[in-house]
């Protein structure tokens, strides 16, 4: 088990910068997340990880050891690829046992080994398939065997489990969280998945345009986003668009509609006559007043669909139609007006970004 | 508007008995027609004529017999042999090797390296072979490479060079299959990049290789230009190719057209065995080779 350090890591193919200046400190034995749209630059920074890549600038250190031009076979990394890259001219066991066999492990040893960590992975006694016999879900868990089975100090992730469909895929994200927790060993995982990061990560780090915008638990990234960006890419919700009318304990933006209160999580401050962004999640609203300070909108109910747990209200406030979270007891008729409840410790304002 | 296209209801349409039929009339007589030399060149080989008549009388082993018997036959057969021999053993290995390179490997100049490797097919043999002869019998002149003293060495290179891009190219679909994470995954694993080829990459390509010798051979022993303009300058070291032709000049001191034939049957049944093999190693349906 190791902790991973990044230093001012950058990676550029011709004028592209996949990886821009990144810096991080990945724990022993913390399941780390790399979250991003496709095209951020997130596999790269694995692939730099797992010494796939060579950094153009900057130093990766495991344990303080400094690996940046150690190449990958010297790493004792076990890296999952998204297309898993199971050999197709070997059988399951064979798959498993080749990590072991080119580290000269005694025959008997791998047998013993590559039997354990099918059984890990619930596949025991499919060792004489080929690959090609397996299903999506058995061929990733293949992978995943044979990676597990050299026993490495990293396990990267990179889209494990995006080939499967949906159900399998909530399934084996919990299969891969549990044999972690089982092991206890250092994971990097990749992901665009914002659902499947918040599930599985310890901390998440979202990268965007080669660079990481954030890192933090599932939960400071979710309730305190740093900027417009994190705010808009993690989770559900709505954007009131503002200008800050004044700064005090908390922060005041008229929105046209109104003046709502609210307090600044990211890491650029805001001052009076600001152009800001106010984001709302859909669970945050409520739609009678509260005991702790509050907001008040006075919306339009344009739809509303039933999903079970509660009914997804979508109401007009002005020109801009927000999405909540309404309880499920009652009929939402399109049309009728809906006053609707915001606390303002759950009212998040952000300095105002461009988006695309 | 339905369409009728679908999984289930294609659009393609059965063709009436008669128009089948016809169908297959006409093939017949069109494979007919296009293999008439080779039936031919079968007939010659295994049958006498009568002084007077257009059709053969006897059945005859006697011509292919000399295959074997013949001292000078029998020389020329073990001379293509060997030399198709040799030839495909280089044309795997460089040919192997460019396109590894050109596939899998960023290095500056393998735009150059590909198109190199592919040339030969457009170099006419006549103007190769030549060009050895001038060059060699020059500046190499009274050494083994001087083609006066002994040709083999520049026929064995002739046969290599001009044949190398089939090697190639069929090695490089083979690698094109490869997907680079399977390379990555074996590295990533521990093992080191000549590891990593001869347990991942080799098994994976070894049929396209098979595949390339395989055409590379045949097309080695048929090979004409640099045979014929460089074979006959040692009598020792003629190739089949080489004798047919002054068989066919009435040149050759074991004269019967029907000796030649029976070479030319030899060299349909290595290129028709050879496809074979090459067909079953990867199992299509139909070649892209001509008999």
């Amino acid at each position: 088990m190791v902790k991973v350090e990044l230093k001012n890591v950058t990676k550029r193919f011709g004028e592209v910068i996949a990886s821009d200046s990144v810096n991080l400190v990945i724990n022993d034995g913390e399941f780390f997340t790399f979250l991003g749209p496709s095209g951020c630059g997130k596999t790269t920074t694995m692939r730099m990880i797992a010494g796939l890549e060579f950094p153009s600038e900057g130093k990766v250190y495991y344990d303080d050891k400094d690996v940046t031009s150690l190449p990958s076979f010297k790493r004792n990394t076990g890296m999952v690829f998204q297309n898993y890259a199971l050999w197709p001219h070997m059988k399951v066991s064979e798959n498993v046992a080749y990590g072991l066999e080119v580290r000269k492990v005694p025959k008997e040893e791998i047998a013993e080994r590559v039997e354990k960590v099918l059984d890990l992975v619930g596949l025991s006694g499919m060792g004489d398939r080929f690959p090609n016999q397996l299903s999506g879900g058995q061929q990733q868990r293949v992978a995943l065997a044979r990676v597990l089975v050299i026993e490495p100090d990293i396990l990267l992730l990179d889209e494990p489990l995006s080939n499967l469909d949906a159900k399998l895929r909530v399934e084996m994200r919990e299969e891969i969280k549990d044999i972690q927790r089982k092991l206890g060993i250092t994971t990097i995982y990749v992901t665009h998945d914002q659902e499947e990061a918040m599930a599985i990560s310890d901390r998440i780090a979202i990268q965007n345009y080669g660079k990481i915008r954030q890192v933090g638990t599932p939960q400071e990234i979710y309730n305190k986003p740093d900027n417009l960006f994190i705010a808009t890419f993690i989770g559900k919700g709505a954007l009131l668009e503002g200008n800050v009318t004044s700064i005090g304990e908390n922060i005041s933006v008229d929105i046209g509609e109104g003046v709502l209160e609210g307090h600044n999580t990211g890491n650029k401050s805001l001052e009076e006559g600001d152009h800001a962004a106010v984001v709302l999640r859909p669970e945050n609203f409520f739609l009678k007043a509260l005991d702790e300070p509050y907001n008040v909108l006075d919306g339009l109910i344009e739809w509303s669909s039933f999903i079970g747990a509660v009914t997804e209200v979508k109401i007009l406030i002005g020109d801009e139609s927000l999405l909540i979270d309404a309880p499920a007891g009652r009929e939402y008729v399109s049309g009728e007006s809906l006053k609707v409840y915001i606390p303002k410790a759950k009212t998040v304002i952000l300095p105002w970004m461009e988006l695309d | 508007m339905l369409s009728k296209g679908g999984r289930w209801a294609t659009r393609t349409k059965n063709p009436q008995p008669y128009v089948k039929a016809l169908i297959v009339v006409f093939l017949v007589a069109l494979i007919l027609l296009a293999a008439m030399p080779q039936i031919g060149t079968v007939i010659l080989a295994t049958s006498d004529w009568a002084t007077s008549g257009t059709l053969p009388t006897t059945f005859t082993t006697q011509y292919m017999n000399t295959l074997f018997t013949n001292s000078e036959v029998r020389g020329a057969v073990l001379n293509s042999l060997l030399y198709s021999g040799v030839a495909v053993v280089i044309m795997i290995l460089v040919g192997s090797s460019i396109a590894y390179i050109v596939d899998k490997r960023d290095i500056p100049g393998k735009g150059i390296l590909d198109t190199l490797a592919t040339i030969p097919v457009a170099i006419p043999g006549i103007s190769l072979a030549i060009g050895y002869f001038l060059f060699f019998s020059d500046v190499f002149q009274g050494t083994l490479l001087d083609p006066l003293v002994d040709p083999a060495l520049l026929l064995i290179s002739a046969y290599s060079i001009r044949r190398l891009p089939f090697t190639t190219r069929s090695v490089g679909a083979g690698l094109q299959n490869v997907d680079k994470s399977l390379e990555e995954s074996s590295m990533n694993l521990g093992a080191d990049r000549s590891t990593t080829f001869f347990r991942i990459v080799l098994p994976l390509i070894v049929s396209h290789i098979i595949n390339g010798a395989i055409l590379g051979f045949v097309y080695s022993m048929s090979e004409v230009s640099a045979s014929v303009t460089l074979g006959g300058l040692r009598e020792d070291r003629v190739p089949i190719t080489y004798f047919i032709s002054q068989i066919v000049y009435g040149a050759a001191a074991t004269g019967s057209v029907s000796i030649g034939a029976a070479l030319c049957v030899l060299l349909m049944a290595v290129q028709i065995t050879a496809m074979a093999i090459s067909n079953y190693i990867l199992k299509q349906k139909s070649s892209f080779l001509g008999v």
